[in-house]
């Protein structure tokens, strides 16, 4: 038998703030800013409130109790705490968490990293007059055929290698020095950055409009499940519950820690800050409305298409623009980075445990592979085609049209003309004028400017027939995998789809020696 | 902004912020127990 490895000190938050802030860090992240707006306005505006509510009372903070009683109680990471919990069973769900962050991060990387170019494209509005037509052609250089290739981009390889060096460095100088560290630099630097931008936001015309949209009550959505799967589906992303995050940071306390309020602060902050960028969004988004003549309805996104088209042609057209687009993408960086740390710990953490080595040969075991599959998957003109999208992708390239936007809260709105193979229904007219940021937004979607099937003059337009969703779904009008729908589903968005982060103290050897 | 607007607002904004006040009240009033252990940092 091999002799067991030497103890070493063991690893701990110094101090319970350490872990409160590094544990917003983890929960506050991308999906706060560009997927709850969209989530709230789609699910009933102001009534989502209450669905959010309880979900956050009833599943969000018990499960976050869970985890961090998981991690605390059996100091390790997933995969070692749920053995601990409940044999090798429950080791295979901790097996899958860090199998889930280990896919996560490598994408989430990517967009850091875009976020990272966009401000200092900020400074210039490098975009133009087509941020759209800017990100698939001048940044991403899109290629035409989806697949796997691997024609680099400068423009996106070193950026993204330089995210990952920023935090496999983090990382690799420990928790307190690295990890806490971290968070305790960043977190504050995104909480005064992203209220100035709100600030700025609530004083661009058309910010009210905005907000209105925002936080008018549609009080039939909350008879419809779908708002409440919405909310905790919502709640359980947002809060990194269950995806071994918490369990691996909780796993890092001292013994005598008040884990309940610790949980309760940071599940309210984290909530807190999803309903301050909630205003900010549809603050300017209302502002975008004002500025192209259109309802706020028309320019609603979310995702990539939020962050990378719609708030740069906001930020064109508001007077101070450079400086909203710098303290809007500096804020998606600092939350993804501060997020993207304890993704990566998750798997650290898991392989650590499992040969009993060091945290520095286990970022080099895994870390360095995880940074090398990024790059050159994501890195490429090909990296937007990965996967759960190629398929999808390539049939909008090949689609004339064909695109279904349920509001669940406003109206129903079929903007084209359907698929020639699809049976013919009812054309419900958009009311507005030109239709730009894309509910989704896709590859090859209509440039910034009137849609192609939007031609002709607003008052030629029919009025907006409202259906509730269950009748819209009747008629074969609904969410994605119903027949008939055509709806365009988003850029590769890691929120939707969930989103979309030394030796342990009793253990004298490693643990797959054990 | 319409008053069923500013209402849902504000209510939003007592609950989720009031909330985390509350939470960080009722944190921060007991002692760090945790800091009394003599466990060495790295």
């Amino acid at each position: 038998m091999s002799a067991p490895a030497k103890s070493a000190k063991p690893e701990v938050f110094s101090s319970r703030n350490f872990f409160i802030v590094s544990a917003i860090g983890s929960a506050v992240g991308l999906g706060n800013i560009w997927r709850f707006p969209y989530v709230a306005y789609t699910n009933g505006g102001g009534a989502f409130l209450i669905p959010y509510l309880i979900a956050l009372l009833s599943a969000g903070i018990p499960l976050l109790f869970f985890d961090y009683a998981v991690g605390h109680r059996y100091r390790g990471s997933a995969p070692l705490a749920l053995r601990r919990l409940g044999g090798k069973a429950t080791e295979a769900i901790g097996w899958w968490q860090v199998l889930v962050a280990f896919v996560i991060a490598i994408y989430y990387a990517a967009i850091v990293a875009w976020a990272a170019m966009y401000m200092f494209f900020s400074v210039t509005k490098a975009w133009g007059t087509d941020p759209e037509a800017f990100l698939h052609d001048e940044f991403l250089h899109v290629a035409e055929t989806p697949g796997v290739g691997f024609d680099f981009v400068p423009g996106l390889l070193i950026p993204i290698l330089a995210v990952w060096l920023v935090t496999l460095g983090i990382l690799a100088r420990g928790v307190n020095k690295g990890l806490a560290r971290a968070n305790m630099i960043f977190m504050p630097l995104l909480v005064v950055m992203f209220v100035m931008l709100v600030v700025r936001s609530l004083f661009l015309p058309g910010s009210a409009e905005g907000l209105n949209h925002f936080f008018t009550p549609d009080w039939a959505a909350l008879a419809d499940p779908s708002v409440w799967a919405a909310a905790y589906s919502q709640i359980f992303f947002s809060l990194s519950v269950g995806f071994g995050i918490m369990l691996t940071y909780s796993s890092y306390l001292k013994r005598k820690t008040d884990l309940t309020g610790s949980g309760l602060v940071v599940g309210f902050a984290n909530s807190s800050f999803e309903m301050l960028a909630g205003i900010g969004v549809f603050a300017a988004l209302g502002f975008m409305a004002q500025a192209q003549g259109v309802g706020v309805g028309d320019v609603v996104s979310s995702g990539l298409t939020l962050a990378f088209v719609a708030f740069p042609t906001i930020i064109s057209e508001a007077p101070g623009g450079s400086l909203m687009g710098v303290l809007f993408f500096g804020s998606l960086v600092f939350a993804g980075v501060t997020s993207m740390i304890s993704i990566i710990e998750v798997v650290i953490a898991g392989v650590r445990d499992k040969l009993g080595v060091s945290r520095t040969r286990a970022i080099v075991l895994v870390g360095v592979p995880m940074a090398l599959i990024s790059t050159s998957l994501l890195a490429t003109t090909t990296g937007i085609y990965l996967p759960g999208h190629h398929r999808r992708v390539r049939e909008q390239a090949g689609h004339p049209g064909g695109r279904v936007r349920l509001r669940h809260r406003r109206r129903l709105v079929l903007e084209t003309a359907p698929h020639p193979a699809a049976p013919p229904r009812p054309v419900l007219q958009l009311q507005g004028g030109p239709c730009l940021g894309v509910d989704h937004g896709r590859p090859g979607a209509p440039r910034a400017g009137l849609h192609p099937d939007h031609g002709g003059d607003r008052q030629d337009r029919h009025p907006i027939r409202r259906l509730p969703p269950r009748a819209a779904r009747r008629v074969g009008l609904g969410h994605g995998g119903q027949p008939g729908d055509t709806r365009r589903p988003p850029l590769a968005d890691p929120m939707a789809t969930g989103t979309q982060p030394g030796v342990r103290r009793e253990r004298r050897r490693p643990w797959a020696r054990g | 902004m319409t008053s069923i607007a500013i209402t849902m607002l504000v209510i939003s904004l007592l609950t989720v912020w009031g909330g985390l006040g509350l939470a960080a009240w009722n944190l921060f009033r007991r002692p760090d127990r945790s800091a009394e252990e003599d466990t060495a940092p790295e």
